[in-house]
């Protein structure tokens, strides 16, 4: 059996997982990047390398727009917001630990109904598209709703790209990634101190 | 030239005009709103793929723009659709430079119409969900940049659509690909029930209508009413094609019950929560919400009447809540907030403007002479077959939402008289009177716009043979 394939899936849900853990801005920013890299790659299991790239480089687009954003907000105090949903680090663990285990239950099933998708993409997706719910869910601060965004459609990009493999699609939704690092960008710039988003 | 890059680039041409003029609210906003009228105006009437000359010059304008192997196409379906929407942001940017709804309101906003119209001309049309989802980022945009700017509704609204998104991509693929209408009902009953999601999701049904109340208590009012305005009927005309597109889902019982439970839902919930709502803002996204659901009644009767019906109802909404909305800006203006304790009195200190907050929150509910109620009085003319409950919803709903205006106009009557009125100018009081003398026309004859805005549905022929 091959296990190479199922390395960047195995990647993507341990990055997935870290970037609900990790504080620092910086940090997450590169877990990101390797995230879109994963993705990427998976993707390059139905896609041809070369054009499964363009999703790599529009990750890396995002990532440089919300690299200057927070290059822009270095000095500026955040104060912290009220979460409605207790977010302790243990905590986050033992619910990244309980959505792994169910994205892992569920990878072992055709899930998608799509049955061309290759085991190790159904991997990733479920582990991306489990985990960036559970980032969405788990906080209302902008930046942290926003990579949950970025990573549950990345999740389902790596499924899709199996149904729908156009190049007007894969432009399409390369584009979300760009305007939803655009809006969290916005955000956190129009009102820096309503957020809890830690400096790094 | 095609006349969907013509349009787009005008959009843009627009959008950067109006970002140029931020700066003078008046300049720009009437600036937008002749731009957007004008481009409503070329998309219903030029001519396409037919020769024209121009200064001696031949031009032929097409109805499509191919892009990525994609097409975007203006053609009899689309175009009123399209038209439509230029047509209501236009009237919403006409009187932005009174209710002053922030620097990029304008700019972002024919942004944002201009992602409505891709979505309505994309085709194959499932891939409207991606324009609807990058609407509801420019919407987000709108939202938190106006003058009380509010977050935490925008990303709970960015949220959900971007959950419609995936859902309703998802659900096309089953559709396009594994021919649902052929196969099992085990299919069949999946896809539906991702497609109730994905629509629940882009109508406001409970419960996924919670970003409306929320942004409602943070965002400028008018801002949000150009928001909900069209991102709304950008998702009716969405779920229409769907039911003109796919033959079986109409054939489906379940797909209408479905539609009337979430209409009567949403009158009857939206109605009391109004009531009970402490803030004018909350009070309005309620009254909305219950607006919402009449035209999901209308729709659920299943009938071309019930369709044209339920455009009449968008199209009376847009005139209420603009009225409502101007109005509530004009207070908020003075007193910083629209809670029971801030609006007392404002009746006092801006008469105008109360009226145009009443007036809109009576024409949302559906009360005689105001645009809301020839679309109620007709739908109820036309669910006596649907049973009971359709109607009981309907007079419920608008009872509810009335005496919530009403409450709230009695409370802005209250309060001391104070002797420092805020002045007006002459352009701000004729404006407010021209948008109460609408509404009051609209009320009155409705038979003057009710047949040029069913015409917006005159392509989907399955629906309206």
């Amino acid at each position: 059996m091959n296990l190479t394939p199922y390395l960047p899936a195995v990647a993507a849900g341990l990055v997935a997982g870290l970037l609900i853990l990790v504080e620092s801005r910086s940090v997450r920013l590169a877990l990101l990047a390797i995230q879109y890299l994963a993705v990427a790659l998976l993707s390059a299991l139905t896609l041809p390398l070369n054009v499964a790239m363009v999703k790599w480089v529009a990750g890396l687009m995002s990532c440089g727009i919300l690299a200057l954003t927070f290059s822009r907000l270095a000095g500026v105090p955040e104060a912290p917001i009220q979460e409605v949903v207790p977010a302790g680090r243990w905590f986050r663990l033992l619910a990244i630990l309980l959505v792994g285990s169910a994205g892992l239950g569920l990878a072992r099933t055709d899930w998608l109904g799509v049955p061309e998708v290759q085991p190790a993409a159904n991997l990733g997706a479920s582990l991306l598209m489990g985990l960036g719910l559970l980032q969405i869910g788990l906080s209302q601060a902008r930046l942290r709703v926003g990579i949950g965004l970025m990573t549950l459609i990345s999740g389902f990009e790596i499924a899709y790209s199996v149904v729908e493999p156009s190049l007007a699609v894969l432009a399409l939704l390369g584009s979300i990634h760009i305007g939803l690092a655009m809006v969290i960008s916005f955000l956190l710039t129009t009102a820096p101190a309503l957020g809890p988003d830690r400096a790094p | 030239m095609s006349l969907p890059f013509l349009l787009f680039s005008g959009t843009a041409a627009l959008a950067v005009g109006a970002t140029v003029l931020r700066g003078r609210p008046s300049s720009s906003g009437w600036f937008s709103a002749l731009g957007a009228i004008l481009l409503a105006a070329l998309v219903l009437y030029a001519p396409v793929d037919e020769p024209q000359e121009l200064l001696g010059l031949p031009l032929k304008l097409e109805g499509q723009w191919q892009i990525l192997g994609r097409s975007f196409v203006l053609d009899a379906h689309t175009r009123p659709m399209v038209s439509y929407l230029y047509l209501v942001a236009g009237f919403l940017f006409a009187g932005g430079w009174l209710a002053r709804p922030g620097r990029y309101f304008n700019a972002v906003g024919l942004t944002m119409v201009g992602l409505l119209a891709a979505a309505s001309s994309i085709e194959p049309f499932l891939f409207a969900a991606v324009f609807l989802e990058l609407a509801a980022m420019a919407a987000v945009i709108i939202l938190a940049s106006s003058r009380f700017a509010e977050e935490r509704g925008s990303l709970q609204l960015l949220v959900l659509y971007s959950l419609a998104m995936l859902v309703i991509l998802f659900t096309g693929w089953l559709l396009e690909n594994a021919g649902v209408t052929s196969i099992t009902a085990e299919l069949a009953g999946r896809t539906l029930l991702l497609l109730g999601l994905g629509f629940s999701i882009l109508m406001l049904v409970p419960p996924f209508h919670f970003w409306l109340p929320t942004t409602s208590n943070g965002a400028h009012p008018y801002a949000l009413a150009l928001v909900a305005l069209a991102l709304q009927s950008s998702g009716l005309f969405f779920l229409l094609r769907f039911m003109d597109t796919y033959a079986w889902l109409r054939t489906l019982p379940g797909a209408f019950q479905f539609l009337r439970l979430a209409g009567e839902a949403m009158l009857v919930f939206g109605g009391l929560a109004a009531l009970a709502q402490p803030r004018l803002s909350g009070m309005m996204a309620y009254a909305l919400l219950a607006d919402f659901g009449v035209s999901l009644l209308a729709v659920s009767l299943g009938t071309a009447e019930g369709y044209q019906l339920a455009l009449g109802v968008s199209a009376a909404r847009v005139v209420s809540l603009a009225v409502g909305a101007l109005g509530a800006s004009v207070i908020a203006r003075d007193t910083g907030a629209l809670d029971r304790a801030s609006a007392r009195g404002a009746a006092q200190r801006r008469p105008l403007a109360t009226a145009c907050v009443v007036v809109g929150a009576l024409g949302l509910g559906g009360f005689p002479l105001t645009p809301g109620f020839p679309g109620r009085w007709a739908l109820l003319a036309q669910a006596a077959s649907a049973g009971l409950p359709v109607g009981a919803a309907v007079l419920g709903g608008t009872v509810l939402v009335c005496a919530a205006a009403l409450n709230w106009g009695r409370n802005s009557l209250g309060g001391s008289v104070s002797p420092d009125r805020p002045s007006i100018s002459p352009g701000e009081r004729a404006f407010l009177s021209s948008a109460l003398a609408l509404s009051s026309v609209v009320g009155l004859f409705p038979q003057l716009s009710f047949p040029w805005v069913v015409a917006v549905l005159s392509g989907l022929t399955n629906l309206l043979p």
